[in-house]
């Protein structure tokens, strides 16, 4: 269990586009994430975990500032716990309830409905310290493949005590 | 200097996380000692000891809700912040706090 919390173990390949384009809005952004998930068989269904991204966004912000989103769901449809990461350097609006901004980074969460709360803000707290570094979210703009953000991440990962 | 702080945010879960790191990160810029308390959706975690306390020459408050058990620091000058401000710009934060104390 311990190795879920570390970001570098569950972010994947086949959920990581760094060239995302033609983004409309925001609901068009969670929908080609949650695509990504659901064709690697993370998640069994698109509206429930829709449904539980909607529900988070609904207590708080996860417009982080710095053209950083970090939407993240928990749900009985998640069937292993999975970061993807989505890079859009063309801009997307992202609104939130306390407003909103343009967003480029975005790191999508898939937390298994059975993971406890205190594991579920261990993973989503390591991300968002990991954001605080400017060298983290400059190799992440600057990354050219899934090597190099699995790179940036786990370089990123040993910062964190 | 020794600073103990205390993050806490109202709306984002994670933010206190990230107000504590950014502390943690530019202590390393401005020289001094610190632990960070974080008022968090999971309680109080990395709790300050009253003798921590005690010994601080600077608390910081990186908050936008109440301090929980905030009797704690009634004996020293507090500086307070919002959490995202010091998220941001957490070295800014330290040198505001000095000057705000007459560190």
């Amino acid at each position: 269990m311990e190795d879920q919390f570390v970001i570098s173990q569950v972010i994947r390949a086949d959920t990581v586009d760094l060239y995302l384009k033609g983004i409309r809005d925001k609901r068009h952004l969670l929908d080609t994430l949650i695509e990504k998930f659901y064709a690697a068989g993370v998640i069994e269904s698109r509206e429930e975990f829709l449904k539980a991204i909607y529900e988070r966004e609904a207590l708080g912000p996860t417009y982080m500032d710095n053209f950083i989103a970090i939407p993240h769901g928990k749900s009985k449809t998640v069937k292993t716990p999975a970061v993807a990461f989505g890079r859009c350097e063309e801009g997307v609006y992202y609104d939130t309830q306390l407003g909103g901004g343009i967003v480029k980074l975005v790191f999508m969460l898939a937390i298994p409905g059975e993971m406890s709360a205190e594991q579920y803000i261990r993973v989503l707290s390591r991300l968002a310290r990991l954001l605080i570094y400017e060298d983290f979210i400059h190799d992440l703009h600057q990354a050219q493949s899934y090597a190099d953000v699995l790179a940036a991440i786990k370089e990123g990962e040993k910062k964190l005590s | 200097m020794k600073i103990v702080a205390v993050t806490s945010c109202a709306t984002g879960i994670a933010h206190s996380y990230m107000a504590a790191e950014a502390l943690k990160k530019a202590v390393k810029d401005t020289g001094d000692e610190i632990k960070v308390e974080i008022q968090g959706a999971m309680g109080i975690e990395n709790r300050l000891t009253e003798e921590e306390i005690a010994e601080a020459d600077l608390v910081i408050w990186a908050v936008d809700v109440g301090v929980r058990e905030k009797d704690r620091f009634q004996n020293k000058n507090v500086i307070q912040f919002g959490p995202y401000e010091t998220i941001w710009d957490a070295k800014k934060t330290i040198i505001e706090a000095k000057q705000k104390a007459g560190l």
